[in-house]
């Protein structure tokens, strides 16, 4: 099995104490990962918050610029911390429509940018050489398989 | 959406256990929608629908800022991201649905009884969130089952439990102090995956003893339109895996045990 193959992780929703219990030794166990310096998201949330922080009032770009609201916001940190560990993460931009953006860029012929607003919808676009992709996918559903490849395409890692 | 049954053969049968361990059973259908959410239209709308489901909960989520000062000028804030769902539950507590933004959840809470009345009543909820938001498509499906095996005294090692167990480290005479193991595999020739959980459970208020998890959840994350027959016939599918799953995991002592 190649390194490089990913599943999602992500678990079906529970409520029993046995479920609270296994997710929170995975979130403990998560965090440690999250904290560190290679594979951690923290920075990236950071980063994330202080665009929010930036851009939550209309009119932040001087231009009048939607502001980013509590569900773009929230919508951004779910696909975020869907992602699976090690992967390269993002740059992190506001556009004026309100939705935030991450993108994965190696040149101007390959690239991938995913737009995250407030309808709870991921709506992904990739450059690679000639081939042009695009898709939607629901921020619920987390990260899909088809967005984990093209992102690695765009990243030049072969799955 | 996972038309074809890959390894799945149905005419292989597994054997039935009175002393199941399931202590959780899970319906998981995450969807696209395009109508706006409302929690206090759905609370009331819920409220008058099912009567029998008389507990509610709102679900909200929360953004925490920490000030980095010390001392006395250390503050905490919690900001308040909105309700993205409410929970009901069921008079005797053995029921329990969410109903999200994006995601319908049911659970059937110990003792579990079978199959037939887990689906029979996750689909009547289902119904229900399907009246109310309408989904274009259904995005993730899972159905995931959570055993709590109770530690046997006369036991002493994990691979009397699990046939592929966390391992210690064999060079160091050490004692393991916990464990938490998380595979996800794909199952061949289909669309689905499957976690597969294993960690240690202390005791707590009705399990007197340390317990050993066993957490198989099946899910596949293909878009699909779905319908009704779908759904079920990918819910059955499911529910295979995760027998063939199960019955792979436990040894054949614990499951003279289990019988």
């Amino acid at each position: 099995m190649p390194l490089s193959f990913l599943l999602p992780m992500s678990l079906s929703g529970a409520t029993s104490p046995v479920a609270v219990y296994v997710e929170e030794i995975q979130k403990d166990s998560r965090e440690s990962l999250v904290n560190s310096a290679i594979f951690g998201t923290r920075g990236i949330l950071e980063q994330l918050d202080a665009v929010y922080e930036d851009c939550f009032l209309p009119g932040w770009d001087g231009n009048g610029a939607k502001a980013i609201s509590h569900d773009v916001l929230r919508n951004a940190r779910h696909f975020l911390g869907s992602l699976p560990f090690g992967m390269e993460l993002p740059e992190i931009g506001a556009e004026p429509d309100g939705a935030i953006t991450f993108e994965w860029y190696r040149s101007p012929k390959r690239t991938l940018s995913v737009s995250i607003n407030s309808d709870g919808y991921v709506y992904y676009a990739s450059l690679t050489g000639t081939s042009r992709r695009h898709g939607v996918d629901p921020v619920q559903g987390g990260i899909s398989k088809d967005l984990i490849v093209l992102i690695n395409q765009v990243l030049g890692i072969r799955v | 959406m996972a038309k074809q049954n890959g390894v799945i053969n149905f005419s292989e049968q597994f054997p039935h256990l009175s002393q199941a361990p399931i202590v959780e059973s899970v319906v998981d259908i995450r969807i696209a929608s395009d109508v706006k959410w409302d929690e206090i239209t759905l609370k009331k709308d819920l409220q008058n629908r099912l009567k029998d489901y008389p507990k509610i909960e709102e679900l909200r989520e929360f953004r925490y800022h920490v000030s980095v000062a010390s001392g006395p000028d250390q503050q905490h804030k919690a900001e308040d991201l909105g309700c993205v769902g409410l929970k009901l539950q069921s008079e005797d507590g053995l029921h329990i649905v969410q109903f999200n933004q994006g995601a319908f959840v049911f659970s059937r809470l110990k003792p579990y009884q079978d199959w037939n009345q887990f689906t029979s009543e996750a689909f009547r909820l289902w119904e229900i969130y399907r009246a109310i938001f309408r989904p274009i498509t259904v995005q993730r499906l899972g159905v995931r089952f959570i055993n709590r095996i109770p530690a046997q005294s006369d036991f002493s090692t994990l691979e009397d439990y699990y046939k592929n167990s966390p391992r210690e480290l064999a060079e160091l005479d050490w004692p393991q102090g916990g464990f938490l193991m998380h595979n996800v595999f794909q199952v061949p020739e289909t669309d689905y995956a499957v976690n597969v959980v294993k960690t240690r459970v202390p005791p707590n208020a009705t399990d007197k003893e340390h317990g050993l998890v066993l957490d198989i959840d099946v899910y596949s994350q293909s878009s699909f339109t779905y319908t009704d027959e779908d759904l079920k016939s990918c819910l059955t599918k499911m529910r295979w895996v995760k027998n063939k799953v199960f019955y792979t995991c436990i040894t054949d002592k614990i499951l003279e045990r289990l019988k």
